[in-house]
């Protein structure tokens, strides 16, 4: 169990002192005039902040994120009556799960409601524009340090949560994109591969290319091919294909580069921008080929084939040396939730063992870092043995490439690749 | 207005109405009376309208913080145009990114108006003229689309358009074509198509409205003088519903302008339209400057179709 | 070909009155297109399977199956939700909408001055300004500035009221226009008071044009995609269209069609009640009020 790790002592410090300088510039009348003099939008920032957004967390630098506020006390009721706000991307989490959670939390009388996002920037978008209030929120890495200095997120009462510990991989263990476990728990890894019909491109065609990646440009497929609609996903599948492993770089050429070749890919293919483009229609034999989180391929084969269609249909390819782009999703607190104890069970609740593991086998496919989940014994008992490569396993996490925070000038770089990759050549 | 060209008043009634109407509001009534009807949704329109336009003001000129969200200025003396200028590039010079996107968008409408007009002129002519005592069950069809959702439609057309839906197995049946056509894949007919069966009905009911209103013994007077129902058309017909024509034309064009889903849902990144850029520069991170600006420029381009149109019926509402 | 056949040709060609057989055949193939696409949306919510382009046999499996699954309209509390969310904004946005625009016209109608001038064409305006216009700039108004109008159920109703109280200012005016004043005169004439000639005879002659406008505003309220989605917060307040465009972006049960298909249905028999009540209202002005409701224009 962990005690907080957090020093109380530091955060009142610091609160004291912001308050002293506070008093003594705001003397009344002065500060008005102030306000009226400085231009509007220039508003002061520690330093912290901006070292944080500036030099964002890599596996090498790991990061102890500033906290604004205590974690809510564990002694905290539960809240009755409630309705938790659950904001997550859509078809992630399996329906049955919230009922589950309603009947556990029966006598509190809880509801849940689910609120989807069709990507992770909207989803952000949303979230920082006070659109949506949730209770809890999935993101990724990329897009936490920003999320939590702009004190959108609150840190995590470990009391609360003792399925954590318990269960996650060492990898996972103090991760270092958030020191401590402050404000994240991991909810589910993944690779990004190549997702295929087999029943169109045989395996060998894909396993003698001595760059897979360009099978996306093959105008062979034109038509059939999905790409994702997501700015850092889809930008780091054109650097990978370019053997740029660093899909986090800030080199405007390289950016620009990538950028050209999805343009390029779209021409040659008239591929499509989606987020279901494979666990939906790649299932239904509309696309043949695609970039592809890893947890799609396999949901695809576990729930969306119509029935009667062999899982053999689908493959997934995933570079042998493990050195392609992996990825974590997590589950976090945001401020604004009106529910935060509630909101601890039910991270707890995701937490679980049985309860992770339903959500993986019957219907998101994708898989949990937990110790209970031996990865080489789920093929082939969840998945086809066609979709071997979709198994992630603790050695991808050293191999592989993630999509992580990037500072603010780098992120309107992708930010403008991908407008223009949008708007349409 | 130009429901007024379209109502046909009698004139000396209409004209009567007006001799009196000084004394209504005149005599009888005190000052504040008739513009207390209009208060409150003026005061709604200032709050909820013209208002707002000045947020996208103060967004679009505005600044941003540290993690790009958008900082809104209101004081127009500290406005910066510095996104807009930016935005403004992309339409034109070097990298103009966006410019296809534009030139999409002034190709679409057109086109997608001008089949709406063509088509809906057709049919609302007919039932109007030819549809005889079945009238009533026509036009019950004709606003059938309306009694569910647009999305739902369009949603429906995805799946008809699919490699294996209902129109590529049909035309492969009849050996139109040999293998599936993918018709979702940035195809602009697709998107063209999509956004006439959208806008369509908008443009055939106040049609209908003006030409079932019609006198139809001013089309007997021209048949009687000799001319025939083409000529008829032509010269009488015709002329009369150019106040209507161009309401029509306005009402569907000005909403496509601005549409995203239409492309969405039926066209790809191929096809995006200037309702797409606003759309996407929305969920970008810190992007409500970048669609503050577009939604300005966007303003700037319709404007002079707008004050024309405006102006055009406040013309034919004084003719009358 | 023979002679006679042709003369017949040529005779129904010369005659004026003839049935334009292409214009028929047009107003068909339209009607074919228009609705076929509403038929195949409400089939295939009774389809067995997940797809909607492959027919796999009738079932009503998305309908009422299998509570465990949670898959059928009846065990998807978000699509009941959606479908609340839907009926409630065009409820509320019509009982707004509709007092607010009809009494706008009617001041619109008798003031005299240069007021009236200005406000008119910012209504105008309104109406003929695109969609995402309002909606984004709604969006940015309550995001920054009126912050305590909290985005959801409150600033949709506001959004829709802004961009469809338009409707009736138009549908009423071209009535007033058409009605004139001598009848209120009238009723003054007689000695009736200010008030009660508006409540008495204005009002009465105006309700064909009103009921039309509150069909019109709720009919279009439902429908409405751009201003709600940019206005919507959680789940509670995305309506059926905002669902219906996230599902076609993710993986789209076919208890999204029942859903529409429900919506369809709930939306046809409110409109035959609302008729109904009408015509006992006002005898004998069904047929002005049709009139009045297709015939709407700027």
């Amino acid at each position: 169990m962990h005690p907080h790790p957090w020093p109380m002592g530091r955060m009142n410090r610091r609160d004291f002192l912001r308050r002293s300088a506070g008093a003594a510039v705001a003397l009344p009348g002065a500060a008005a005039i102030l306000a009226a003099c400085t231009k509007p939008g220039q508003t002061s920032r520690t330093s912290i902040e901006e070292r944080l957004l500036a030099n964002p967390a890599r596996p090498d630098h790991p990061v102890t994120l500033p906290l604004y506020q205590d974690p809510i006390s564990p002694s905290t009721p539960i809240e009755k009556g409630a309705t938790l706000q659950i904001y997550n991307w859509a078809d992630y989490l399996w329906p049955r799960l919230f009922r589950e959670f309603e009947d556990k939390f029966s006598k509190y009388d809880v509801k849940v409601s689910l609120t989807t996002f069709n990507d992770i920037d909207g989803g952000v978008a949303k979230l920082s524009a006070g659109q949506v209030a949730p209770d809890v929120f999935f993101p990724d890495p990329s897009e936490l340090t920003k999320l939590v200095v702009s004190k959108l997120l609150q840190p995590l009462q470990h009391d609360l949560l003792p399925n954590l510990a318990a269960n996650y991989w060492s990898e996972f263990q103090n991760p270092f994109y958030d020191q401590q476990w402050r404000y994240t728990v991991p909810y589910t890894v993944y690779t990004t591969g190549i997702a295929y019909r087999r029943d169109h491109i045989p395996d060998s065609k894909i396993q003698s290319m001595s760059n897979p990646y360009e099978i996306l440009w093959d105008p062979e497929y034109k038509g059939r091919v999905t790409i994702y609609d997501d700015r850092r996903e889809t930008m780091s599948m054109a650097l990978m294909k370019n053997g740029i492993k660093d899909v986090n770089t800030g080199d405007p050429k390289l950016i620009d580069m990538a950028k050209d070749d999805v343009l390029k890919l779209i021409d040659a293919t008239n591929a499509q921008l989606t987020i279901n483009g494979v666990y939906v229609k790649m299932a239904e034999d509309v696309y043949w080929v695609g970039s592809s989180w890893s947890g799609d391929v396999v949901a695809a084969a576990i729930y969306y084939l119509p029935k009667g269609v062999s899982p053999d249909v689908l493959g997934f390819w995933y570079p042998s040396d493990g050195g392609g782009v992996i990825g974590n999703d997590l589950m976090v607190i945001p401020s604004s939730a009106n529910s935060p104890r509630l909101a601890h069970e039910f991270v707890n609740f995701m937490l679980d063992k049985t309860n992770s593991f339903a959500n993986f086998e019957n219907w998101n496919g994708y898989q949990t870092p937990m110790n209970s989940i031996n990865p080489s014994a789920l093929v082939p008992k969840v998945i086809p043995p066609s979709l071997e490569e979709a198994v992630v396993v603790p050695k991808f996490f050293d191999t592989g490439s993630f999509i992580l925070g990037v500072s603010p000038s780098v992120d309107a770089l992708y930010s403008q690749a991908w407008d223009e990759i949008k708007a349409g050549g | 207005m130009g429901s007024e060209a379209a109502t046909a008043v009698p004139k000396a009634r209409r004209r009567a109405g007006e001799g009196g109407g000084a004394r209504i509001s005149g005599v009888l009534y005190p000052r504040w009376y008739w513009p207390s009807f209009a208060g409150p949704a003026t005061i709604w329109l200032v709050l909820l309208f013209v208002l707002p336009f000045y947020v996208v003001f103060a967004v679009a000129f505005g600044t941003s913080d540290l993690f790009g969200n958008a900082l809104p200025v209101y004081q127009p003396w500290y406005w910066s145009g510095s996104t807009f200028t930016a935005i403004l590039d992309r339409f034109y010079g070097g990298d103009a990114f966006y410019q296809p996107a534009l030139v999409r968008t002034l190709v679409y409408v057109p086109a997608a108006s001008l089949l709406c007009l063509i088509l809906g002129y057709g049919v609302a002519y007919y039932v109007a003229r030819h549809s005889g005592r079945r009238k009533g069950l026509y036009l019950v069809l004709l606003i059938s689309p309306f009694w569910i959702s647009y999305l739902m439609r369009i949603y429906a057309w995805q799946g008809l358009l699919q490699p294996d839906g209902l129109i590529n197995r049909i035309l492969t049946q009849l050996h139109v074509i040999s293998s599936p056509v993918s018709w979702l894949q940035g195809r602009p007919t697709t998107v063209v198509l999509g956004l006439v069966y959208g806008y369509i009905p908008y443009m055939i009911l106040p049609l209908f409205g003006f030409l079932d209103r019609i006198d139809q013994n001013l089309l007997e007077a021209g048949r009687d003088l000799g001319a025939g129902p083409f000529k008829t058309f032509v010269r009488v017909t015709l002329p009369l519903s150019r106040q209507a024509i161009l309401a029509g034309m306005v009402i569907v064009a000005l909403p496509m302008f601005g549409d995203y889903f239409t492309n969405d849902l039926l066209g790809s990144t191929k096809t995006s339209m200037y309702g797409n850029l606003i759309d996407n520069a929305l969920s970008l991170p810190g992007g409500s400057p970048q669609a503050a600006s577009l939604v300005l420029m966007l303003l700037v381009l319709l404007i002079v179709p707008l004050l024309y149109y405006l102006r055009s019926t406040k013309r034919a509402q004084e003719a009358l | 070909m023979s002679q006679a056949s042709i003369s017949v040709r040529q005779a129904w060609w010369r005659n004026p009155w003839r049935k334009p057989r292409f214009l028929q055949a047009l107003t068909w193939g339209y009607l074919a297109w228009s609705i076929m696409p509403v038929l195949i949306a409400v089939a295939f919510s009774f389809n067995a399977g997940r797809s909607r382009s492959a027919w796999q046999g009738f079932s009503f499996r998305w309908w009422v199956g299998d509570p465990t699954a949670a898959e059928s309209l009846l065990y998807r509390p978000d699509l009941r939700t959606a479908m609340f969310q839907t009926v409630r904004l065009g409820v509320l946005t019509m009982l707004l909408a509709v007092p607010l625009g009809t009494l706008f016209a009617i001041g619109i109608d008798r003031w005299r001055g240069r007021g009236p001038g200005l406000a008119n064409f910012t209504m105008l305006l309104s109406f003929v300004v695109p969609e995402i216009i309002v909606g984004v700039s709604l969006f940015l108004a309550f995001t920054f500035l009126l912050k305590f109008v909290t985005l959801g159920t409150t600033a949709q109703i506001l959004g829709l009221v802004t961009y469809q109280m338009s409707y009736p200012v138009i549908v009423v005016r071209a009535r007033l226009l058409s009605i004139g004043k001598e009848y209120e005169e009238a009723a003054m004439d007689l000695g009736a008071a200010p008030t009660q000639s508006v409540r008495r005879v204005l009002l009465p002659l105006l309700y064909p044009a009103i009921f039309a406008s509150a069909v019109l505003v709720f009919a279009d309220s439902i429908d409405d995609f751009i201003t709600v989605r940019y206005l919507s917060s959680t789940a509670s307040s995305e309506p059926l269209s905002v669902k219906i465009y996230d599902s076609a972006r993710a993986a789209p049960p076919p208890s999204v069609n029942a859903a529409a298909t429900f919506m369809l249905v709930v939306t046809l028999v409110a409109i035959t009640i609302g008729f109904i009540v009408y015509r006992r209202v006002t005898r004998g002005e069904r047929v002005e009020a049709a009139r009045e409701f297709v015939g709407f224009q700027v």
